[in-house]
């Protein structure tokens, strides 16, 4: 029950900002800490019986027949990310206190916050795939209402909508692909499946479910070509970047192809995919992070490039690499968050984030340059802080590993982290370093503690984790690669392996490389804005909007409120079915005997149809119309009576009196002929759709304004679309007074 | 017997009559009554659900006339549900009816709607073909009214498209039962199941078009294509809280689909065959994308949600197109969720277009009142109506797909491609609707709070929510009423036809 009770508290305590907002933002601050502090200490509860390696498990039967069930259990990895993700949301929650404006609604930023959390916490705890897809769209869904917190913002709309659409798109990959998994595995319990690796591998639906899956992991993980939606994520408050960014959210899906490593990872396909996408990933995104001069969308690429490095790492399949990977998201969590919240505290005091317009900063606030430094320090790679120790054991795995020539991998992985040198230098040199100027939109200055103190916090930990690894971490990190891998995992983590191998060569060459580029920064610069590039936001609009004008365009042909072409669509429907239908069976004379012709009914029903039929031709006429229905009431009247039916055709000739009665009562109130109607769909389309039709307009718009003068005489204007025009259209109320209401 | 079975037909008309000829200038009495009435519905067809699954079919014989000649009701799993589901509708909607003050917006609100379930009550209880004519006529002039209430002119207009659109099904399901009785000389729905096994191969030609009529008249009130174009302008112009209970009508189409593929005209037929489905099955998909795309391109909110329910009928209509236990359980279950996310949007669509004061997706607005509620509202009917977790949509979609598993080549992309369309479009709709006009700096004007009608929403958001929590009882009792329908049997004792024999 605690394993849930875990994943749900965040949910409960969802509702909670909201209401408390009202009793003040410190309230409302300190309930949403501490109910996550809370679901942090009933993790720790578990963790020295999943560190003694048990694994802890919760079972709620919810949907036995379907399998999907509300099975959660923690072993080292998910007590790794369930850790990483409560820990640094409290750090988020305090940060955003005191982040947040007044006039940003605080209660709607905690609820939203606490569903995300709950949602991610789901993910990691969950053993059963379809609860894990459950929460997984749920993370959709809630960081699109936490990227479009700025409601009013147009970056925030669009890219909450964007990262919903790419995500949510991927998730819904991933549902097919998690069901083929389950199909083949005869289960859908992770704990099963687990132990199904022969059997999965085996399947000849073993490729599409990788590919679906790999699709819901990469969109969430922003690997290439997907990666367009994180950038444009930035719109959102920093709290939220910092958060979804560097511990939660993207590393969803990092999440994923490490839980499903065990079972999927080891066949070349997965190699091939996973490695070649992360390893693209990696270098793409650090080369563009470098251009950038706003902060976040720097750190935006270099969290996409991090992603792609830690992928390439699972992708290898081998367990040394799947180590590193796991050692690696520690790390990038716990600079990446620093990272951001820093970026936040200068745009918080300067008002800006654009590169061009700081520098200097490291004078006027000293503890953030310090808490900065740090940070970007470990993401360059720079000893002794923690991102060095597994970039290092990165480059060495990339360096044995044979990807297209025996040298490749290694180049390429050198080329990326050369790249995270640069921009990561690039944040310290441009931003803090360099000259004070007095142009600042603001005048920058260290802000109060309770906006510091969650990064420094974070930034102990990189020191920490830097010097003394084996302290630190590599207890957890040896029981998450554990439970990565499947096996025992005993890793010793060291600063210095010696000038044997050649990661030491790969960094030396990767730091000096980057410095270059930092120095030649202005001239690349001006390279990079002279060479075209495709503009994802472009592409992806390209690809919405039309699709979406298309829809539209298709609907409104399809839908145009025509009646008339509508019923002859039902109808030739109907006759080809019935006609289909009819040839699919046999029809032979013989079990019901026919009807003989006589000459007096054949008439009765010549009479009948040609009644009915010139009823419709000649409806105008109303008194016609109204004599020929009469005609048509008095054969069928006939009809019963000659069918044996006396009662039926005396009931029948007493409607059909009264009926005509009536009618002709009402003949006298109405003209003599009915009005023309337009068969013309596009008038009926038109009719009372005054807005937001493009093709169209122009009868409909006449006909709002004077269309006595507009129209030209030759134009007819559809009767309906007169009608639907307005009753200030001169024509239109003329024609109204013909007809007394009914 | 038990008289109870025709109590949720007579009822409402007692009352709707009642209250036609004596408070007719008394709104406030008719919502009491109307009120009263809806609650007495659920108990009865609470009590008529207990009754059915604890006990074989049973049958009610009107003026106490055997079947084949008299007209008989039978209460089995499925119509219980089905009662169940409407009575349960019915209740958010007059309340909302009434907290939106609809009802006094024209004449006879309450009547109308009382005669309207009457109407589907019959249809889900009757037994005899000819009777769910008359019932679906019944429904179908009380839905007239319903649909014009209020007046205005695009409503008239959609209202007359409506009528002639029916009157073809009218006319249609005529022909289909004529030709039916023509062959057989019967056409209580029992007595076709056992006699239609044996009717001589020289017929077969006859009763394929037949059934094929039946299930196009059907197919109409489903709104499959291409028979749906009469959905979107009805929908999306009738009032809101009609439209609201219209939800329930197009799921009449899939009950009686379901009855007669199932009692009338299995698989097992040698006549028909697998004739059903493959009829069924491309119009359903064809469906799930006129409607996706048409969220996606609806330029009106309440069209957005028209299209939305006729995506969901197609997702209905696949699960329902394979004919089989399993996939039966996976219909079932999603016409229960599709019913009520459709009503939950269109109530909430009102909301937001009474607030608004049009229904336009193009032009944004100063926020509307209440808006951050109506946005919490919205989101939920959108992510039920997507199939996103958390709520019911997305169990119900796992559950067609699972019982699609065979051919998921076909079936899975086309559900899933849909999921995305709808996700992309309630998205754009949501967005400019709830946040854009946050972007305007005005203030929206202020507006009585509603506390009936939101109450009502909120009761649909709960059944939902239920829905969810409860799927595992749930989709058991429905495995048991896919397994009953393809077990017609008992349905044919209780009805006594073959006592003798």
């Amino acid at each position: 029950m605690s394993l849930a009770l875990i994943a749900a508290l965040p949910f409960l305590g969802a509702l909670l900002p909201g209401l408390l907002i009202r009793a003040g933002r410190d309230a409302c601050a300190a309930v949403t800490g501490s109910i996550t502090a809370l679901a942090l200490l009933m993790l720790g509860l578990h963790a020295p019986a999943v560190l003694r390696g048990e694994i802890v498990q919760t079972r709620i039967d919810w949907l036995p027949a379907l399998g999907l069930n509300a099975n959660f259990f923690l072993d080292g990895l998910g007590l790794l990310f369930a850790g990483m993700i409560l820990g640094i949301g409290l750090l988020i929650i305090l940060y955003a206190r005191f982040y947040l404006a007044k006039s940003d609604p605080m209660g709607q930023f905690y609820s939203y916050l606490m569903l995300f959390q709950g949602a991610m916490v789901g993910i990691v705890l969950s053993d059963n795939i379809l609860l894990l897809l459950v929460f997984w769209e749920l993370t959709s869904l809630s960081s699109f209402l936490l990227i479009g917190y700025w409601k009013h913002l147009p970056e925030g709309r669009q890219g909450a909508r964007m990262a919903l659409a790419v995500t949510g798109g991927g998730g819904l990959a991933m549902i097919a692909g998690m069901l083929i998994l389950g199909n083949i595995a005869g289960s859908y319990d992770l704990t099963v499946i687990l132990s199904q690796k022969e059997a999965i591998q085996a399947s000849e639906w073993y490729l599409p479910a990788l590919i679906l899956i790999l699709l819901g992991a990469f969109t969430k993980s922003a690997q290439f070509p997907f990666h367009f939606w994180l950038p444009h994520a930035m719109a959102a408050p920093t709290p939220v970047s910092a958060y979804l960014h560097s511990a939660t959210m993207v590393k969803a899906g990092l999440f994923l192809m490490a839980r499903m490593w065990p079972v999927l990872a080891g066949t070349p396909e997965w190699f091939w995919i996973v490695a070649t996408t992360g390893l693209v990933t990696m270098v793409i995104a650090a080369k563009i992070a470098l251009f950038k001069d706003d902060l976040k969308a720097l750190l935006a690429f270099s969290t996409v490039s991090h992603l792609g490095l830690i992928t390439m790492l699972l992708g290898f399949g081998t367990k040394a690499a799947a180590t590193v990977a796991v050692f690696h998201i520690i790390n990038h969590a716990t600079f990446k968050a620093a990272l951001f919240m820093t970026a936040g505290i200068v745009d918080h005091e300067a008002h800006t984030r654009d590169l061009k317009r700081l520098g200097g900063l490291r004078l006027l606030m000293p503890i953030t340059f310090t808490i900065a430094l740090l940070a970007a320090l470990s993401m360059a790679g720079i000893p002794p802080l923690n991102g060095f120790l597994s970039k290092e054991m990165m480059l060495e795995e990339a360096a044995h590993t044979v990807w297209i020539t025996p040298w490749a991998m290694g180049v390429l992985a050198t080329i990326g982290a050369l790249f995270s040198v640069a921009y990561s230098f690039r944040f310290i040199a441009h931003g803090f370093l360099g000259p004070v100027r007095d142009d600042y939109p603001a005048r920058p200055h260290d802000p109060g503690f309770g906006l510091w103190a969650a990064p420094a916090l974070l930034v102990v930990l990189v020191v920490v984790i830097g010097i003394l690894p084996m302290t630190a971490v590599s207890w957890l990190v040896n029981v998450a690669a554990s439970a990565v891998t499947g096996t025992n995992v005993e890793k010793h983590i060291y600063h210095w392996h010696g000038l044997e191998p050649p990661a030491l060569w790969m960094s030396l060459a990767a730091v000096g490389g980057g410095i270059m580029l930092v120095s030649l920064h202005a001239r690349l610069q001006a390279l990079w804005d002279a060479a075209p590039r495709p503009d994802a936001k472009g592409i992806f609009d390209g690809i919405v909007e039309p699709l979406a004008a298309a829809a539209r365009e298709l609907t409104n042909t399809l839908h145009n409120g025509s009646l008339t072409r509508a019923i002859a669509i039902a109808t030739l429907a109907i006759a080809g079915a019935g006609v289909w239908a009819f040839g699919g069976g046999a029809h032979l004379p013989g079990s019901v005997a026919l009807t003989v012709m006589e000459p007096v009914p054949v008439i009765a029903w010549a009479v009948l149809m040609i009644a009915a039929l010139a009823a419709a031709l000649l409806h105008r006429n109303r008194l016609l119309a109204l004599i020929l229905t009469g005609i048509v009431g008095l054969i069928i009247s006939i009809g019963f009576a000659y069918f044996s039916a006396p009662d039926l055709a005396l009931t029948q000739i007493s409607v059909e009196v009264v009926t005509i009665l009536l009618m002709l009562l009402a003949l006298h109130f109405l003209p003599k002929t009915t009005p023309r109607e337009s068969s013309a769909p596009p008038a009926a389309a038109r009719c009372g759709h005054r807005r937001g039709r493009r093709a169209w307009h122009r009868p409909s718009r006449l006909a709002d304004h004077d269309p006595a003068r507009r129209i030209r005489p030759d134009f007819r204007l559809p009767p309906c679309a007169i009608e639907a025009g307005s009753g200030r259209n001169q024509c239109c109320q003329h024609h109204h007074r013909r007809f007394p209401r009914l | 017997m038990s008289h109870w079975i025709i109590a949720p037909v007579v009822l409402p008309a007692i009352l709707a009559g009642l209250m036609v000829m004596l408070m007719r200038h008394d709104l406030g009495l008719q919502r009491i009554f109307s009120v009263a009435g809806v609650l007495a519905l659920n108990a009865i067809a609470g009590a008529l659900l207990w009754a059915a699954t604890t006990a074989p079919p049973e049958a009610y014989f009107l003026g106490n006339w055997p079947a084949p000649f008299g007209i008989i009701l039978v209460l089995d799993r499925l119509s219980a549900m089905m009662l169940m589901l409407l009575s349960a509708l019915a209740l958010p909607v007059v309340l909302y009816a009434i907290g939106s003050n609809w009802d006094a917006r024209g004449a006879h609100f309450h009547p109308l709607m009382l005669f309207l379930l009457m109407g589907i009550a019959g249809a889900f209880l009757t037994g005899d073909a000819f009777n769910l004519f008359v019932f679906f006529e019944v429904l179908l002039i009380a839905s007239y009214g319903l649909m014009i209430h209020g007046g205005g002119q695009d409503r008239t207009r959609a209202g007359i498209q409506y009528i002639a659109f029916n009157l073809v099904g009218s006319s249609l399901f005529l022909f289909a039962l004529a030709t039916i009785y023509g062959i057989t000389g019967t056409l209580n729905m029992a007595d076709l199941a056992v006699k239609l096994p044996s009717l001589p191969e020289s017929e077969t030609g006859l009763l394929r078009v037949a059934a094929v009529l039946l299930i196009l008249v059907f197919a109409i009130k489903g709104a499959l294509v291409p028979l749906q174009f009469w959905l979107p302008g009805t929908y999306a112009n009738a009032p809101g809280v009609v439209a609201a209970l219209f939800a329930v009508m197009t799921k009449v189409g899939a009950y009686a689909i379901i009855r007669f593929g199932t009692l009338v005209f299995p698989t097992s037929l040698a006549a028909t065959g697998p004739m059903l489905a493959d009829l069924l099955l491309p119009a359903a998909l064809v469906t799930l994308a006129v409607g996706s795309i048409g969220v996606l391109g609806a330029s009106t909110l309440p069209r957005l949600v028209a299209f939305a329910a006729i995506a969901s009928m197609g997702t209905a209509f696949i699960a329902i197109a394979a004919f089989t236990p399993a996939t039966m359980s996976a219909a079932l279950y999603y016409i229960l969720h599709s019913t009520l996310a459709t009503a939950l949007l269109f109530l909430i669509a009102d909301m937001v277009t009474r607030r608004r004061a049009h229904a336009s997706l193009r032009a944004s607005d100063p926020p509307i009142a209440g808006s951050g509620l109506v946005a919490a509202l919205f989101m939920a009917g959108a992510v039920a109506m997507a199939g996103m977790p958390p709520l019911s949509g997305f169990i119900g979609k796992l559950l067609v797909l699972q019982a699609w598993r065979d051919h998921a080549t076909i079936i899975w992309p086309a559900i899933l491609i849909s999921s995305f369309l709808l996700i992309l479009g309630f998205a754009r709709a949501g967005s400019l609707l709830f946040w854009k006009a946050h972007a305007l700096q005005e203030e929206g004007e202020d507006r009585p709070p509603e506390p009936l009608a939101f109450t009502a929403i909120g009761a649909v958001v709960a059944g939902l929510v239920a829905l969810t929590l409860l799927a595992g009882p749930v989709t058991g009792w429905m495995d048991a009423t896919a397994a009953a329908l393809y077990d017609p049997l008992p349905y044919v004792d209780a009805t006594q036809l073959y006592e003798d024999r």
